[in-house]
């Protein structure tokens, strides 16, 4: 039994003023689904709690023209429910569908997705490869970071500790992009990445252009595979190409081993997931 | 046969309520305005001496009642089975991580917490083994003695170079199993009341009552009729529920009884990780001979098990392997030892299948490994060798009661079209992405605790002024149906409604002592004593209704709450023959005893009779595995077990249904990791179960071939149920890839790469 002090406001500009006040004393709380555990675990020392819920349309889903605007307090179910989304921006849903179950899903959100900055992450690597952007706010105003630079390493990310992470704005996929989220663990709900990859590209006449790759849970942030990506870039689909991106990739990415898995492991599977999503554009 | 009224009929059970909807009582729920809260140091090294326990500076923490040591443990601070060599607080020695040096008790559970930080520890580090590989070399450290081989049982039979030569094919295979977690939803829970008269109060999730009760007395040096244990819910326990309990239930009683106050104290899952025992790991290395038509000429098997840091029940549950070790075969010349060795790792005792999944699965997956060297179908190879009634176990015993061992084998084959599946999947292209294959492993099991000690068991029923009747056993409910298993049981010999028969919970104060709740012991033993408890109260209800109604009639009947005459003319209510039985100074109150029969074992020889009767099963599996990334999804399952009579049908299902989920886990997905004895899975993040989704779809097969011994022929069921699970889907997957997987977990790594994870 512990009692925490939780502050809990009902604008963003109070919620921004108090931050400004505590600093790290006071941890965001969203949907709460790493942050209490964590605080269990002692892994944040004393704090305080700044809950989010009470502040108005922080979890809101919007179609911007070119872009969708998703507020950080949108959960995962938000997110796979979005119409919006699911038009627009669907490697995302694919990506949010897969977290956990569905009572994680409905209480986790993007925005504490995000700020956790776990490489094994599901949204992370979709949101990378849409060239999605982070809006932090504090008292002092807004910043705008691309999500490929926002985690810096497990736990740590660019947001400072006067501020919040407000919302994401995710550009558009074109009509006809290539895309898949393929992600593998251990077990058929509740389980975290041993390894994710995320594929977005454009196409014309079974031509790629503007390829991108992100993988989950083999570098300490979700990390991109420019070389493989760039090795795809004006190619035609056909096996030698998928042949030789699948062993690019496998050199390319410097795998960890943790508790999830081996090193080795991770290697041979960011090959066979990319291979298989190049491969399902075949079919 | 008499057609039954609840035996064997679909009920609900009698507890299902309260857990339904949240009103059941577990020990965390217990309160006390005056109750004070429990907190352990533990040991930050794996092996070292104690040097000194500073507690001054803990006592005058903020809310602290008491600080406790070893050297306040007032009795003996050794408790255990066969080898008593537990502490209740490490006194000379620190033997692995989870070890209590201090307890604190403190008016607010924060307090207990913070003042665990002001007691001053010194510890000289010992160096220590983590490996049973290590630990049995020669100059060793010893853990607790000199050596630390502190077990070894053996079994022989015929000669084993004889058999050998017979063989045509000799095959020699080395397989492991991992370090695995009960995983009770419940983490281990005590509240402890001082009776004011000198004895104490346990409440908690005590599985085996008496021997927590035995544990205690000797701690505190009590008579055991001063310490009372009441069992509270249980939220499972699979054996796991014994001596942490004993450890927590023995703190929590010297900290109330130092400061006079219930003290509560309660783990939290990371403690429960860290403290309490799992289920050893083996190595086990076997060679095995086989004529070219398939015949068994000669096992050989060396068994080497973890135990720990604790001997516990670890010589029981080495004994239970290497008795099972042949499985259902007929094996005319074995030679088997098995080891149990300690380790300064977390340490290993009873969980449910006790010794037999691990050599279940050894011999399990060497019988489908001679198959393929026969070429011969495993199926086949296994019902040419299978135990029959009359057939000798590899212990040399000659099983006399009617053995359904073939009949699991060629019921569960008819269930999943063993042959026609088999051969429809050989067909697929071996370079398939997704690849399906299917399995089997199959098991007999003696019953109950066999040479392992006396078996026996009490309950008392009795009947109230309006016909309502309470059960009392001896026996606990841990989750496994026993008290609705009883209730059927009294319902039935007296002719009421289920719904008219309460159990009131274990409690030490009230019944013999019968023995713990382990062994699949429960519905044969404690069943059978509930059954003749409750026919001796019949026996009095009917002489006294004969008085009342005036008649000689021999063959009156309790029925559906009436006595009834042999026409079927209801004579009587139950109802006013117990107000009247009241009234003319009967009193309806009888205890049952049952004590199962003897059985013999020869230890110097390594034969025996060691069990009085056996339970078969068959389980087959089918499964898919991406040979792309070694991901199995397991799609069909058949479980097919001999229980004897099926008392409560949706009981077996349950069971049947969670044995296969625990044994595929065990199969798939579990191991506690430890690096250096350090824990690495210390919680449900990193230690993964399956979930529902993991699960396939399953089917039961009750195969009912009543015994002698247990109530209306039922014999047992836990344990079976999970004991077979893991050999039927690897060797399932082995038969999707084609490559054999001999370590558990079959995770992913493992299947796609043959190897063990390197972890960092
Ligand atoms: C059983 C279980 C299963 C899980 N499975 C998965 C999985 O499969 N995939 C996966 O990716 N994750 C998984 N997770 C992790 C977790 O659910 C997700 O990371 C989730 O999105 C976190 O969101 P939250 O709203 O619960 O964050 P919280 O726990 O509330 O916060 C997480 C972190 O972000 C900070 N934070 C939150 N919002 C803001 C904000 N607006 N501004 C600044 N900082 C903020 C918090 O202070 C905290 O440091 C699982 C967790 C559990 C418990």
């Amino acid at each position: 039994m512990r009692t925490l002090e939780v502050l809990a406001p009902e604008t963003l500009e109070e919620a921004l003023a108090l931050k400004a006040h505590h600093g790290t004393a006071l941890l965001p709380l969203a949907g709460g689904t790493d942050v209490i555990p964590g605080i269990r675990r002692g892994a944040y020392g004393a704090v305080a709690l700044l809950d989010l819920s009470r502040i108005p349309d922080l979890n809101r889903i919007v179609d911007d023209g070119t872009e969708i605007r998703i507020g950080a307090l949108a959960t995962h179910a938000d997110v796979v429910e979005s119409a919006i989304v699911g038009a627009h921006i669907p490697v995302l849903s694919e990506a949010c569908g897969t977290v956990g179950s569905v009572q994680i899903r409905s209480r986790g959100t993007i925005g504490g997705n995000l700020c956790h900055a776990s490489p094994a992450s599901d949204s992370v690597p979709a949101l990378r490869v849409l060239g999605s952007v982070c809006e932090i706010r504090s008292s002092k105003g807004t910043r705008e970071i691309p999500v490929g630079d926002f985690c810096i390493s497990p736990g740590v990310t660019r947001v400072l500790p006067a501020d919040l992470l407000v919302g994401i704005r995710v550009p558009k996929m074109r009509p006809g992009s290539r895309w898949f989220y393929l992600k593998l663990g251990q077990r058929r709900a509740m389980a975290i990445a041993k390894v994710s990859v995320a594929f977005l590209a454009a196409e014309d006449g079974g031509v790629l252009s503007d390829v991108r790759i992100s993988l989950g849970a083999v570098a300490p942030t979700v990390c991109g595979a420019p070389r493989t990506a760039a090795c795809l870039e004006g190619k035609k689909l056909g096996e030698t190409v998928i042949s030789e991106a699948v062993e690019m990739i496998q050199t390319e990415a410097k795998p960890i081993a943790d508790i999830r898995s081996t090193e080795e492991y991770r290697r041979e599977m960011v090959g066979v997931l990319l291979g298989r999503g190049l491969r399902g554009f075949l079919e | 046969m008499k057609d039954f009224k609840v035996v064997g009929k679909k009920v609900r059970r009698v507890d299902a309520l309260g857990k339904v909807t949240g009103q059941a009582r577990y020990a965390a729920d217990l309160a006390d305005p005056h109750m004070l809260y429990g907190a352990v140091l533990r040991a930050s090294l794996s092996h070292a001496r104690v040097v000194s326990i500073d507690v001054s500076q803990a006592v005058s923490f903020p809310g602290v009642e008491a600080v406790l040591t070893a050297a306040d443990v007032p009795g003996r601070n050794r408790f255990g089975t066969m080898i008593p060599n537990q502490r209740v607080l490490a006194d000379d020695k620190v033997r692995f991580r989870g070890d209590g040096l201090a307890v604190v008790a403190a008016r607010s559970a924060r307090e207990a917490a913070r003042a665990l930080s002001g007691i001053r520890v010194q510890l000289e580090p010992l160096s220590a083994v983590f490996s049973p590989e290590e630990a049995m070399k020669r100059g060793a450290p010893g853990i607790h003695g000199k050596s630390n081989i502190f077990v070894h049982h053996k079994v022989r039979k015929g000669r084993i170079a004889d058999g050998f030569r017979r063989a045509d094919v000799i095959l020699r295979r080395t397989y492991t199993t991992a370090l695995i977690e009960h995983a009770y939803l419940e983490p281990e829970a005590v509240m402890a009341r001082p009776d004011g008269e000198g004895g104490v109060l346990v409440e908690g999730c005590v599985q085996n009552m008496y021997t927590t009760r035995r544990g205690l007395s000797t701690v505190l040096r009590l008579p055991l009729a001063k310490i009372r244990v009441v069992q509270t819910t249980v939220g499972g326990s699979f054996g796991g529920k014994d001596e942490v309990m004993t450890v927590l239930a023995a703190r929590a009683a010297m900290l109330a009884l130092r400061t006079g106050r219930p003290v509560q104290m309660v783990n939290s899952r990371e403690e429960s990780f860290h403290e309490s025992y799992k289920r050893h790991p083996y190595v086990m290395e076997y060679r095995i001979g086989a004529k070219k038509n398939g015949r068994l000429t000669a096992l050989e098997v060396r068994m080497v098990a973890n135990a720990g840091a604790y001997a516990t029940t670890t010589p029981f549950v080495v004994w239970r392997s290497v008795v099972q070790c042949a499985g259902p075969y007929v094996v005319p010349h074995v030679k088997a030892d098995a080891y149990g060795v300690y380790t300064n790792t977390v340490y290993t005792g009873a969980m449910r299948g006790f010794g037999s999944p691990q050599g279940n699965f050894g011999i399990e997956l060497l019988m489908d490994e001679l198959a393929g060297e026969l070429g011969m179908d495993p199926l086949d190879l296994r019902i040419l060798n299978g135990i029959r009634t009359g057939s000798r176990t590899a212990t040399g015993q000659k099983l006399d009661q009617p053995v359904a061992f073939i009949e699991t084998l060629e019921r569960s084959a008819r269930s999943i079209n063993w042959k026609r599946r088999r051969e429809e999947l050989d067909g697929q292209p071996r370079n398939a992405r997704r690849r399906k294959g299917i399995g089997m492993a199959a098991s007999y099991r003696g019953c109950a605790l066999g040479a392992e000690g006396t078996d026996a068991a009490g309950a008392v029923v009795s009947v109230q002024t309006d016909g309502s009747v309470i059960v009392w056993s001896g026996i606990a409910e841990v989750g496994q149906g026993y008290y609705t298993v009883i209730a059927q049981i009294t319902a039935e010999v007296l002719g009421v409604n289920l719904a008219d028969v309460t159990v009131l919970p274990y409690d030490t104060a009230i019944m013999s002592d019968s023995g713990p709740s382990v062994a699949s012991r429960s519905t044969m033993l404690g069943g059978t004593a509930t059954r003749r408890a409750a026919g001796r109260v019949r026996r009095k209800m009917l002489a006294e209704a004969r008085l009342i109604l005036r008649t000689k009639a021999k063959s009156m009947d309790l029925e559906r709450g009436w006595v009834v005459s042999s026409g079927g003319q209801r004579r009587m209510r139950i109802r006013d023959l117990a107000a009247a039985c009241f009234e003319r100074g009967v009193a309806l109150f009888e205890f049952g005893w049952y004590k199962g029969p003897d059985i013999h074992w020869d230890e110097q020889r390594g034969r025996g009779s060691p069990y009085f009767t056996y339970v078969y099963g068959t389980n087959m599996a089918e499964v898919e595995v991406d040979q792309e990334t070694g991901e199995v999804r397991v799609l069909q399952f058949v479980s097919a077990h001999d229980v004897g009579r099926v008392v409560n049908p949706q009981g077996v299902l349950g069971q049947i249904y969670g044995g296969v989920a625990m044994g595929l886990g065990y199969g798939l997905l579990e191991e506690v990791e430890e690096r250096e004895g350090r824990l690495v899975t210390e919680n449900f993040d990193e230690y993964l179960i399956p979930t529902s989704l993991d699960m396939p779809q399953m089917k039961a097969v009750m195969v009912e071939n009543p015994d002698r011994h247990g109530p209306y022929g039922a014999k047992s069921v836990g344990e079976p149920t999970t004991e077979i699970a893991a050999p039927a889907v690897v060797n399932a997957i082995c038969h999707a890839t084609g490559q054999r997987v001999r370590d558990l977990p079959a995770n992913l790594e493992r299947v796609l790469l043959g190897k063990k994870l390197v972890r960092t």
